[in-house]
């Protein structure tokens, strides 16, 4: 006991020597620290500010000094886009899509993972290892074949293909909730089963219920991806109304008479609901983020 | 969450571990024997009861998942210009031979490899670098992490273009700022230089991708024992040695992690390319998902196409082995 004190000491006299000698150097870090995460931030915050900005000023302007903030502000760009109409289109169609395929993705996802977790049957692993490998397929991989595929059932051109196709986009939820489902503990479901209640009571009663912070995560992740979806869209669909928001603005960007504002105003728009979810959900995103890498 | 959402859950826990006190060998293995049954009888074992919650989703991922996987290893077996469906043609590995006589086709496998190798160095450096700056909270720490974040929710179309309109040389926004400080020196025509496009769309891909590796980190972190830490300060160890000889060496599985689920994403590089370059100038962006999507759907060429996604797809399935097995090796720690 009293051998251990020397050292101890030692320890504690070098500890405070370093804090005399290293309060200036403890300034200086964190003002690197400040610096470096303020530069990162910036190559993130600026790029959707000035995108924000130009989108609120006149075509003209902008292409003479990008940077000269003086000149005419207003909402004349989107009022025009509002106009021609189309851009609602797609923000109907995407809206439309992913709220159907994120509750579908949902209800699949919950469904599956209790399957997974509470049943024994043969080769059950193997359908689980086969389900988590959809987490590394690219989508664009599968285009080409998929579109010959749905073309066989006359679903090209159709919601319902994009919708069946996200539908398919489980492995994430399926993985999360099982994970979840097994860190119930088992006793919850003896006791449900002494009460005398069926598999599908306890699942819809018990289970359930107690998967909400889970599910929900799962829902805004799935949302993000079906969202921000480009490649499916871009084969699926040939209509122009029924583009969803990403080809959309792929297309109206491309077209060579559309002015610089009004380009920014199509994509500040396209940001917007997702960014605006973000900051609404941040804190339930950034704890499923957490969750789900511990996991992963 | 798991424990802070089931209070009941773990009352009814520490009740039941009470009532079953084994006593003696004997009644031990009684014991046993009567929890086996039990454990039978609540881990449902009816195939049919089990198949009424996975095969709903089953269908989904089987008919538009698993069948265009299968259809797409198919095509690639085939010549077809994808218009009619009797002109599929089965030619063998007639695709695959000429995959390795198309230039074009190496060049993109060359730039799938760069992207994996650089995206991946630089997503570790960033996201472990910055994970480290914010791992305890401090003043704007939680502003910090949900900026971060924010790339990866965003459109990769919307981001792209962005690029694109930034680096125009005409009407863009980086050359007249490089001239603004006195670096006009290296202005230029950026995504139409071939030595500088890919470059660029590297950048953007870690740019896009660091913040969710960064949570990865941080929960990585998280899960570290206190005292550890606490024992290196008590030795003295200064911050730095505490990163590189502490820190590193028990994030060994987190890094493996990230590492794995880099590479898969690597893979997966194809809006920003696309949008940004569509693969030019002259192919110097060109990857696999762009080369096999031209040959599909502009040159009509679907068997091609698929042999080009096909060897896409073996090298996802490679890095998915390794992923399942990390996924298992996680569940049962």
């Amino acid at each position: 006991m009293t051998v251990g004190n020397p050292t101890t000491e030692l320890v504690l006299e070098d500890a405070r020597n370093e804090n005399t000698r290293g309060r200036a150097s403890a300034v200086v870090r964190r003002v690197i620290l400040y610096v470096v995460l303020g530069i990162v931030s910036l190559t993130i915050i600026l790029p959707v500010l000035w995108m924000l900005s130009t989108s609120l000023r006149d075509n003209g302007s902008v292409l003479i000094h990008p940077f000269d903030f003086s000149g005419k502000w207003g909402f004349d760009n989107y009022i025009s886009l509002f106009t021609s109409g189309e851009i609602l289109d797609w923000l109907g169609s995407s809206i439309f899509v992913n709220v159907v395929s994120v509750a579908l993705i949902g209800v699949l996802s919950v469904l599956g993972a209790y399957g997974f977790s509470a049943y024994n049957f043969r080769g059950k692993n193997v359908l689980f290892v086969i389900v988590i490998v959809g987490l590394t397929i690219p989508p664009q991989a599968l285009v080409i074949a998929g579109f010959r595929w749905i073309s066989l059932f006359d679903l090209q051109d159709t919601y319902l293909s994009l919708i069946f196709t996200y539908g398919g986009w489980t492995s994430f939820g399926i993985l999360l909730m099982r994970n979840f489902f097994d860190s119930v503990p088992k006793e919850l479901r003896e006791a449900a089963i002494m009460d005398g209640a069926s598999q599908l009571r306890i699942f819809a009663q018990v289970y359930l219920p107690l998967a909400r912070s889970p599910l929900v995560t799962v829902l805004i992740f799935t949302a993000v991806w079906v969202w921000n979806d480009f490649i499916y869209p871009l084969v699926y669909i040939q209509t122009e109304q029924m583009y969803t928001l990403p080809v959309g603005v792929l297309q109206f960007t491309g077209r060579t008479t559309v002015e610089l504002a009004t380009q920014m105003a199509v994509l500040t728009f396209a940001t917007a609901l997702p960014l605006i979810m973000y900051l609404i959900f941040r804190k339930q995103f950034m704890r499923g983020l957490l969750e789900g890498a511990v996991k992963g | 969450m798991a424990r802070t959402d089931m209070p009941g859950a773990a009352a009814i826990s520490t009740g039941r571990q009470a009532s079953t006190r084994p006593g003696n060998k004997e009644s031990r293995r009684e014991d046993r024997r009567r929890s086996d049954r039990r454990r039978k009888r609540l881990q449902g074992h009816s195939a049919l009861g089990a198949t009424g919650f996975i095969l709903p989703g089953y269908i989904f991922y089987g008919g538009f998942l698993l069948i265009p996987l299968i259809l797409t290893l198919l095509l690639s077996f085939t010549s077809w210009d994808g218009i009619s469906y009797d002109n599929i043609q089965p030619n063998g590995v007639e695709n695959y031979i000429q995959l390795t006589r198309d230039p074009v086709f190496l060049q993109a496998l060359a730039h799938n490899g760069i992207f994996l190798v650089t995206t991946i160095v630089l997503k570790v450096i960033v996201s472990f670098g910055l994970a480290l700056a914010v791992r305890r909270a401090f003043l704007g720490s939680g502003f910090f992490r949900a900026v971060f974040v924010i790339p990866s929710i965003l459109s990769l179309i919307v981001v792209s273009l962005l690029l694109k309109f930034f680096l125009d040389p005409n009407n863009g926004l980086i050359n007249p700022a490089l001239k603004a400080v006195g670096l006009g020196g290296l202005a230029g025509p950026w995504l139409s230089d071939p030595s500088r496009a890919l470059p660029m769309l590297i950048l953007l891909d870690v740019w896009l991708g660091f913040g969710l590796f960064l949570f990865v980190f941080l929960a990585g972190m998280s899960s570290l024992p206190a005292e550890v830490s606490e024992a290196a300060k008590v030795d003295g160890a200064k911050p730095w040695q505490e990163t590189l000889f502490v820190t590193i060496p028990l994030l060994g599985p987190t890094f493996r992690l990230v590492f794995l689920l880099a590479a898969i994403e690597s893979l997966k590089v194809f809006a920003t390319v696309y949008v940004a370059t569509s693969g030019g100038p002259n192919h110097a962006t060109e990857v696999l998902a762009t080369w096999a999507f031209f040959q599909a759907f502009t040159g009509n060429k679907v068997g091609y196409g698929s042999a080009i996604m096909t060897v896409l797809l073996v090298a996802t399935l490679i890095l998915a082995f390794f992923y399942v097995r990390a996924n298992q090796k996680g569940q049962q720690r």
